[in-house]
């Protein structure tokens, strides 16, 4: 900031004892230009930081309390996290990415077992729609709605060999850390080289069934090969509530990068 | 005769106009401005700052904070315009709970001049955007989505002009294709068209009809999405159009340490800036205008 106020000072000063020289010969000039057309001279530009630090604003604080106040049972803690955890710490897999599929595939095959006797093969989510990370320390539902704030629900889908594959050539070649749960994939180069479901070899003969989004099964991020399954069971699940219940049920929360999708 | 007398009428009137003016204005103010542009983008629902243990923003953003830095830059110069690049909405409970109501009332206050529309401005569908927008008391401007026939329509503006201090500040805003971002049933109605084509036809029409000083776009394509396949982004959108001078990017979540300088299509400058997301960054660009007469050869672009 001081650097501003320096540089416009300077600016300020420079202009006014200009104006004291300048006004004996103002006559002629102010005859001649009643229209002045500008054009720009020179551009300063910089990207300032905005830190927090006791600031006040009276006016502001009245407009947001209200709001604040209703969303304040938010900040009921669900669980405490041993570590902090990004979906930035790597290239194809990431510590938050790991943790969310794996709770996600955990709490949803409770709930899919009760109507069907067949288990989940894998989860995937995008890596897009994780938006924060959970820091070390205590995690509350407000931060579960940051990491999440989208009303996603989640959609279980049968889908065909072909399109599992059509799945892992995407991962390969969009090169994104989605979270991915029950699938392990090894790329050796830009070449697949390994895929295992549930750690059994892949078979391209055969459907799986997969859990995503309904953002995703129906087109987004452009996954293609989840939007025509063979069959698809919808359920009324909030993806974030799952997460919210899931951290609950496990309390502390912990996870790491496991190698479950690597490129050698 | 009479062209004689008028001669003295009009001079007489010069020289005393000339006697009064320099009293009340300087007369370096009337050669030379500085317009400054304050810009965030994808700021996401951040109302409150990030918690001091937060890994990658610890105490950084809060409207409160930016609020008084946009204030106390407004404070040294009046003559500044404060823009959005998108994605205000979603990214913290204030926005599943309240719809983006609270985001537009905050920016009300803060004293924005314009915003454009981000993907995210859609994930509550066309119609909840539409009302929720009457909280904006500040232009939302698109360029390149059609809005006839959708609750967008009369509420959407396609471009603004703004005058500070006699200067004229031409606005535009492009969006992001919305299919594969965005559930189509959201956007109903609503067409993507060229952004090239777009951008050009008003950048034209701002710069050589309208006589815009200066000319901004506001872009939620991203900074280089798929820049090296030929996606659509601001680095093609700069090379490829003419008569702008700054593009306000957003999309990418691109923390830019300084603006790029890029050459258009007439080898002429563009800038490109985005500040990151989740307002904890604010862009800050000063325009420094002279008159034409003191025109010097190119213009000097400290970036």
């Amino acid at each position: 900031m001081t650097k501003i106020q320096f540089k416009l000072i300077i600016y300020q000063k420079f202009f006014y004892s200009k104006i004291v020289l300048l006004s004996c010969i103002s006559f002629f000039i102010l005859i001649s230009c009643n229209n002045t057309i500008f054009e720009i001279s020179e551009i300063n530009a910089e990207n300032i930081k905005i830190s927090s630090s006791n600031e006040e604003n009276e006016d502001l604080e009245n407009l947001i309390e209200p709001y604040r106040t209703k969303i304040n049972n938010l900040k009921e803690v669900i669980g405490y996290a041993k570590n902090s955890m990004t979906v930035r710490d790597g290239v194809l897999e990431s510590s938050l990415g790991n943790f969310l599929a794996d709770i996600l595939l955990t709490e949803v095959n409770l709930i899919f077992n009760e109507f069907s006797e067949n288990q989940i093969d894998f989860c995937i989510l995008n890596m897009g729609g994780v938006r924060a990370n959970i820091n070390e320390g205590i995690v509350t539902q407000h931060d579960l709605f940051k990491v999440m704030p989208f009303e996603n629900k989640a959609v279980v889908i049968k889908i065909t060999g072909k399109d599992v594959l059509n799945l892992v050539n995407f991962i390969n070649e969009e090169n994104k850390a989605h979270p991915i749960s029950g699938l392990k994939i090894v790329y050796t180069k830009n070449e697949l080289n390994d895929v295992l479901i549930k750690n059994k070899v892949f078979d391209i003969t055969k459907n799986y069934l997969v859990l995503t989004s309904d953002f995703l099964q129906n087109g987004g991020d452009n996954m293609y090969f989840l939007e025509s399954p063979i069959e698809k069971f919808e359920l009324n699940l909030n993806i974030r509530d799952a997460f919210i219940n899931g951290i609950k049920r496990v309390d502390t929360l912990y996870s790491k990068k496991d190698k479950r999708i690597i490129r050698i | 005769m009479i062209n004689r007398r008028f001669f003295i009428k009009k001079t007489s009137a010069s020289v005393l106009s000339s006697i009064f003016i320099p009293t009340y204005s300087a007369l370096d103010q009337k050669n030379n401005k500085i317009i400054t542009i304050l810009h965030t983008n994808d700021v996401h629902s951040h109302i409150d700052p990030f918690p001091k243990n937060d890994i990658s923003f610890p105490n950084a953003g809060g409207v409160i904070a930016r609020s008084n830095l946009i204030n106390q830059i407004k404070k040294n110069n009046p003559n500044t315009l404060l823009l959005d690049a998108g994605d205000i909405f979603q990214g913290t409970p204030y926005f599943n709970f309240f719809g983006g109501e609270i985001e537009l009332k905050l920016m009300t206050k803060m004293g924005y001049s314009a915003a454009t529309l981000g993907n995210h401005e859609f994930d509550n569908g066309i119609k909840q955007l539409s009302s929720c927008l009457k909280n904006a008391n500040f232009p939302i401007i698109n360029s390149n989505y059609t809005i006839k026939n959708t609750p967008l329509e009369h509420v959407i503006e396609r471009f603004k002009i703004f005058e500070l201090d006699g200067v004229k500040i031409g606005v535009f805003g492009i969006g992001i294709e919305l299919q594969g971002l965005v559930e189509k049933k959201l956007y109903k109605g609503i067409k993507y068209l060229d952004p090239l084509e777009i951008s050009n036809d008003l950048s034209h029409k701002l710069k050589n009809d309208e006589n815009c000083e200066i000319v901004i776009c506001l872009s939620h394509l991203g900074y280089n999405l798929n820049y090296e396949k030929g996606g659509m982004c601001d680095l093609l959108l700069a090379r490829k159009t003419k008569n702008i001078d700054l593009i306000i990017g957003g999309h990418s979540h691109t923390f830019m340490e300084k603006p790029e300088k890029v050459k258009n299509l007439l080898g002429d400058d563009v800038l490109i800036n985005q500040v990151g997301c989740f307002g904890v960054n604010l862009g800050k660009i000063d325009f420094y205008l002279s008159s034409k007469k003191s025109k010097t050869e190119s213009s000097l672009i400290n970036v």
